[in-house]
């Protein structure tokens, strides 16, 4: 069983549902971010929250995979500051939803004023609620943007176990850890971590408060990731036990506590029946499910 | 037509409160209390908002048990009020709704909509339940016709079923369209509210017309559909009324009399002398509309709930 906590499925296909069913993804999350392109209007960002906790996620629960998201302003957007504005108005009909999971993922991009006053506005926001952060960090100047978001989040009090800094690696691993915070390796293909680097990153650290996710987006991404990167931990002699830790339980740990996220929703979930409706479509637009044979020519 | 003139907010608000509070445990209790007062003290859309999402996370759900003193003090409150099968989260979104209520008009109505637009089901059915005690009620007309086109059922019964607000402030033509929508989706009429009070003659014909198209396809018809025609009937409703007499099937016999009884007219009058005796053939404790629909409903194994 694995768990892919960082995974933006609005932009990927039904194969790709059911390869991570096939590989034993049981479980993701599916942060709120842009979509490529920027949004203009503060509708277009209403209409993306409901998806991610309304017909995303049945789409998901079809392929028998549990959905959860994050929802929160991406630092990219957060510049746009008269839309940004609208935007915060909305984060309250959203962040207490059924299935949403922490507030995210927010932090830097290009490290400007506007980026730092929508983090700490949110950061407040889920700090009244008690809810989990989850940090992106930037691409660029990454360092010292990593350094930056969890000054500012102790600077609020918060929790360092409540929050998850996303898309580490080799240089920023080790003062995530030693501040007690989660720190969660994005295995992207040339942008981010390879896998054999993340091998070798668990050999180093071990396993406790590491956690693997895909980030897989509308990019050259693997929705793959977390399942190939455990079979690659197996095959270069890392324990099967750090192999759960890292691909399974640090994610359901840290953001099991919203209260949201629980192993009973897919240990007890229901069989898949692909023809349910969700506010009366489904997953089959009129083909056959999957799971049935036999076609009358009679139309009852 | 503005909010009925006898019916007070505050009292509904005041008697929801404590019917809910009593049956709460301690921290569910608490947290609404705390939440409630916030909402009267701070009333910002947003500690509305986190109410609306978090209620679930902090109050159990489960359906309330209701008294018949209750359900009979809910309704002099406000006409036609049914809270009976209320759960304990629904109940405490309508306080929710009801203690934000005293906002001026506009910025009501703007926070109402920012939430039925990004309503998941649950949050969609104790909406349209607050439909009639709200402030400002005729601004809720569109949003209740927009609501009808739902295909989930559980958020059509709670506007179409046991709801006095689609007969006090819905047009005809919502209405009618309200009407049909329940006899396709197979939904009890005889837990619309006030139904017998809004017939017009364009649903007679829509009724009518329907009842053709389910013949020519060789299907049923359900016997409750008879019923909204009483006033203004179109002439070919006659015709139907007399095929319903002739089938032989006491349930269908039934709707057909009991229809021609509420017509009244010279016409139905002839119609029940000419078949007097199936009419005295029928059980008179099969002649009323709840043991009809009751009835068509345990024969094709339809839920009465």
């Amino acid at each position: 069983m694995f768990i892919d906590p960082h995974v933006h499925m609005t932009s990927r296909t039904t194969d790709d549902y059911q390869a991570m069913q096939a590989a034993g993804v049981v479980a993701i999350i599916e942060p709120a971010f842009w979509l490529g392109q920027p949004r203009t209007e503060v509708g277009t960002f209403k209409d993306y929250y409901s998806s991610l906790v309304g017909w995303e996620r049945f789409r998901s629960s079809q392929f028998g995979i549990r959905h959860y998201c994050t929802i929160g302003l991406n630092s990219k957007e957060a510049n746009n500051q008269a839309l940004a504005e609208q935007v915060m108005e909305l984060l309250p009909l959203f962040v207490c939803k059924e299935g949403v999971v922490g507030i995210g993922e927010i932090g830097y991009d290009d490290q400007t004023e506007a980026e730092e006053k929508y983090f700490r506005l949110q950061l407040e926001l889920a700090k009244e609620l008690d809810l989990p952060v989850q940090v992106h960090t930037p691409h660029r100047d990454k360092k010292r943007g990593t350094t930056r978001s969890m000054d500012v989040i102790v600077e609020h009090n918060i929790d360092p176990s409540k929050v998850i800094i996303d898309h580490n690696n080799e240089e920023t691993a080790q003062e995530v850890l030693d501040r007690g915070f989660w720190a969660a390796f994005t295995i992207y293909p040339f942008t981010k971590m390879g896998n054999e680097r993340m091998v070798e990153v668990v050999r180093q650290y071990g396993s406790n408060k590491i956690i693997v996710d895909s980030s897989a987006d509308w990019g050259i991404s693997d929705p793959l990731a977390v399942p190939k990167t455990a079979a690659l931990m197996a095959e270069r002699g890392i324990s099967a036990e750090d192999i759960k830790m890292t691909c399974y339980q640090n994610a359901l740990s840290a953001y099991g506590q919203s209260g949201q996220m629980k192993e009973s929703d897919w240990l007890q979930a229901d069989q898949v029946d692909q023809t349910q409706l969700y506010q009366g479509n489904s997953v089959l637009r009129g083909q056959r499910p999957d799971q049935e044979s036999g076609i009358s020519n009679i139309i009852q | 037509m503005d909010s009925p003139a006898y019916f007070d907010v505050s009292s509904a608000l005041a008697f929801l409160k404590k019917l809910l509070l009593k049956r709460l445990p301690p921290p569910s209790h608490d947290w609404l209390l705390t939440k409630l007062t916030l909402l009267e003290t701070d009333p910002a859309a947003k500690n509305l908002y986190l109410f609306f999402g978090a209620a679930p996370r902090f109050i159990t759900e489960e359906v309330l048990v209701i008294t018949e003193e209750e359900q009979s003090q809910a309704k002099q409150l406000r006409e036609g009020w049914y809270i009976k099968d209320m759960t304990s989260v629904q109940a405490s979104r309508i306080l929710a709704v009801l203690s934000y209520s005293s906002q001026p008009q506009e910025s009501f109505f703007h926070s109402l909509e920012q939430l039925f637009t990004t309503a998941e089901m649950n949050e969609l059915v104790a909406l349209y339940r607050a439909l009639p005690l709200l402030p400002y009620a005729p601004s809720f007309k569109l949003r209740a016709a927009e609501g009808i086109r739902t295909n989930m059922s559980v958020v059509f019964d709670a506007i179409a079923l046991h709801n006095p607000y689609t007969h006090d402030y819905l047009d005809d033509d919502a209405w009618n369209q309200m009407i049909l929508k329940a006899l396709f989706m197979d939904r009890p009429l005889f837990k619309i509210w006030g139904i017998d009070n809004r017939s017009n003659y364009s649903l007679s014909k829509m009724i009518s017309d329907f009842a053709h198209e389910r013949w020519a396809a060789g299907r049923d018809t359900s016997p409750e559909m008879w019923r909204p025609i009483k006033k203004d009937p179109s002439e070919a409703i006659y015709d139907d009324l007399r095929k319903l007499l002739l089938m032989e099937d006491p349930i269908q016999q039934a709707a057909a009399v009991l229809a021609a009884r509420a017509l009244n007219t010279p016409s139905a009058k002839s119609l029940l002398e000419e078949f007097e005796a199936t009419v005295s053939g029928l059980d008179a404790n099969t002649l009323n509309w709840q043991a009809i629909g009751k009835r068509w409903r345990h024969l094709k194994k339809l839920s009465s709930n």
